[in-house]
């Protein structure tokens, strides 16, 4: 059984224009403004098995909070289907509660007056987590998270990052099957989002936690996730494996060969030198016009090649060209029938 | 399993209501002093005033001070809980509220008596304490005490209900302040925080001991007035039946509010 199915997931809002300006008129009490009906999630269909760690990407309003929201019960469809851990979402929430663990970045599930180790406690009770249970989870989570010097800290006084470790480490508290993270490195600087980014690595390796997981920053994905979902405008854009997302999405790679040649140079079609330094080259290769396999021979052929490395662009990279359109949605011409980009 | 559980998860959330409040030394001792001052003018000023003239021997200075130190005693410790639902709710904090397995609106309540139950204790100190000082007297037989405390109980957890779906108002109005500022109104003046009911004249008096407001504050200060077992037995089935009531409208309050909220995601 999938940890998480959806089926033709779909979600509208009404939305009403306020009337603002233009004078108060009683017609307007009568007649209010005209209502329309914005689509945020269309017919959103995806699967995870359990153990998989997922991300959930796309830009600004493309409906990933809205499904996240649908996931969790929180929200309730227009139409479709969805199943979490076995319960459909929005007619079992509370039983749902107790098999799944939520972290929303810009919103705390702590109390911000008490001490982290109270507001655990707290957690533990509602979950009603058993108490010898909780003590030794408590501190495998403490030491896991590296938390242990501020426990007994109120939650106020944290510094972001600090917080953020303690929201997932509380809401692992009572050993969720499923982790659903909404942003949970926003804000942090590049030491906070590496420490949290390797806490939360290694728990889902050691618990076999199924981790769905939407971000704006790649390093989140790239560290932590080994599949990608990607949506906009409510549909789905993308579903594959982060490898092979950057692997076949890859219109250009960067070859820097260091050479017998005090100034080398390689001429051919579909490759540019970015860089040009004594026994040095670094070439950008356009992979749509030749092969990168094409330009290694070559390199070998007519230089003398003491070092070569072939490298991928960042996943940000393919990812924006993803938002832009610049790569095609699964049936146009870039994509195999059987869902495979080209 | 799951039940004995949510119990568990309820007794935690009182004992966050309690905790929370008893951490609350400043704010408890600001409103201590407002009720110890509030007693103060109207101790004057029933002294100043020729009850006599009422020809009713019940209202004395001493009986209407202890009426006025029951009704505030319950003010204060109810608090204005419904700016946490509507906080939740304008935030949009509700929706993480709403991912635990336990019911929002049980969580509320549970953790507001918790902080009721402090407050109770320690504006009964203060409050009492001030009126004893002020009055000489405690006009309570020793028997209804304990009577004054379940009937107390009963009010916090009436005003408790209202403050439950004057906070889950939000959902529609966006502000649950208007909403309270008028309930407000209507409790002081249909519940006799002041003026015991009965000194109303008619058809007021009538109106205000059918509302929901007399057995929130008159019905238990008015124990001050008549500590008779007959008195007692009646204001405690005044306010069960009130309290069942509201309940009940309150659990639809609460369906009505969280459907829409799940709903429409705001």
């Amino acid at each position: 059984m999938p940890a998480i199915r959806t089926d033709n997931l779909t979600k509208s809002f009404r939305v009403r224009q306020p009337a603002l300006g233009g004078g108060w008129r009683p017609s307007r009490l009568l007649r209010p403004a005209p209502a329309t009906d914005l689509l945020a999630v269309r017919d959103l269909s995806f699967s995870i098995e359990p153990g998989e760690r997922v991300a959930f990407i796309g830009p600004n309003g493309a409906g990933k909070s809205t499904s996240l929201k649908m996931l969790t019960g929180i929200l309730l469809p227009s139409s479709g289907h969805a199943e979490i851990a076995g319960f459909v979402p929005w007619r079992d929430r509370r039983k749902l509660a107790r098999h799944i663990g939520i972290v929303f970045g810009q919103r705390s599930q702590l109390w911000w007056q008490l001490p982290v180790r109270a507001s655990f406690d707290l957690l533990g009770q509602i979950y009603g987590v058993e108490r010898a249970v909780y003590r030794d989870r408590l501190a495998r989570l403490t030491d896991g998270f590296a938390i242990g010097e501020y426990i007994d800290r109120p939650v106020s006084q944290l510094s972001l990052g600090q917080r953020l470790r303690c929201e997932i480490a509380g809401a692992l508290i009572h050993a969720p099957s499923i982790l659903l993270l909404d942003e949970p490195t926003i804000g942090l600087d590049v030491t906070g989002k590496a420490l949290l980014r390797d806490h939360l690595d290694a728990m889902s390796r050691h618990t076999g936690t199924t981790v769905l997981l939407t971000s704006h920053d790649t390093g989140d994905i790239e560290r932590i996730c080994e599949r990608v979902i990607v949506i906009d405008h409510g549909r789905l854009l993308m579903d594959l494996p982060i490898a092979r997302l950057k692997r076949d999405f890859l219109r250009h790679r960067t070859v820097t060969l260091v050479t017998g040649e005090e100034t080398p140079d390689l001429a051919m079609t579909g490759v540019t030198a970015v860089a040009v330094e004594p026994y040095r080259l670094t070439l950008a290769v356009d992979t749509t016009a030749v092969p990168i396999e094409q330009v290694v021979a070559a390199a070998l052929q007519r230089l003398t090649v003491r070092d070569l490395s072939v490298e991928n662009p960042p996943l940000e990279e393919v990812i924006k060209a993803i938002y832009r359109g610049d790569i095609g949605n699964p049936g146009s011409s870039q994509w195999r029938p059987d869902g495979i980009p080209v | 399993m799951a039940y004995r559980s949510d119990w568990g998860a309820l007794g935690a959330f009182a004992n966050l209501g309690w905790r929370l409040a008893a951490a609350e030394r400043l704010a408890t001792a600001a409103r201590g002093a407002l009720n110890v001052l509030i007693l103060a003018i109207f101790w004057a000023f029933w002294r100043a005033t020729p009850l006599a003239e009422l020809g009713r021997p019940d209202f004395t200075p001493e009986r209407l001070i202890w009426y006025l130190a029951i009704t505030e005693w319950i003010v204060f410790a109810t608090g204005m809980p419904y700016r946490e639902i509507e906080e939740d709710i304008r935030s949009g904090a509700l929706a993480s509220r709403l991912s635990r397995p336990i019911g929002y609106a049980a969580a509320c309540l549970a953790q507001w008596c918790g902080g009721a139950a402090f407050r109770l204790l320690a504006f009964a100190v203060i409050g009492f304490g001030a009126a004893l000082g002020f009055s000489g007297t405690v006009p309570l037989a020793p028997a209804i005490l304990l009577g004054l405390l379940l009937s107390a109980v009963l009010a916090v957890a009436i005003l408790h209900l209202c403050h439950l779906m004057i906070g889950l108002a939000t959902t529609w109005t966006g502000s649950a302040a208007p909403l309270h500022w008028i309930w407000q109104k209507g409790l002081f003046v249909l519940g006799g925080l002041i003026i015991p009911l009965t000194l109303y004249p008619t058809p007021f008096r009538g109106i205000a001991e059918v509302s929901p407001f007399a057995a929130m504050l008159s019905a238990p200060a008015s124990l001050a007035l008549d500590s008779s077992p007959e008195h007692t037995a009646t204001v405690l089935t005044l306010q069960t039946a009130w309290l069942v009531v509201l309940a009940a409208l309150a659990w639809l309050v609460d369906r009505a509010a969280i459907g829409r909220f799940v709903a429409r995601g705001t």
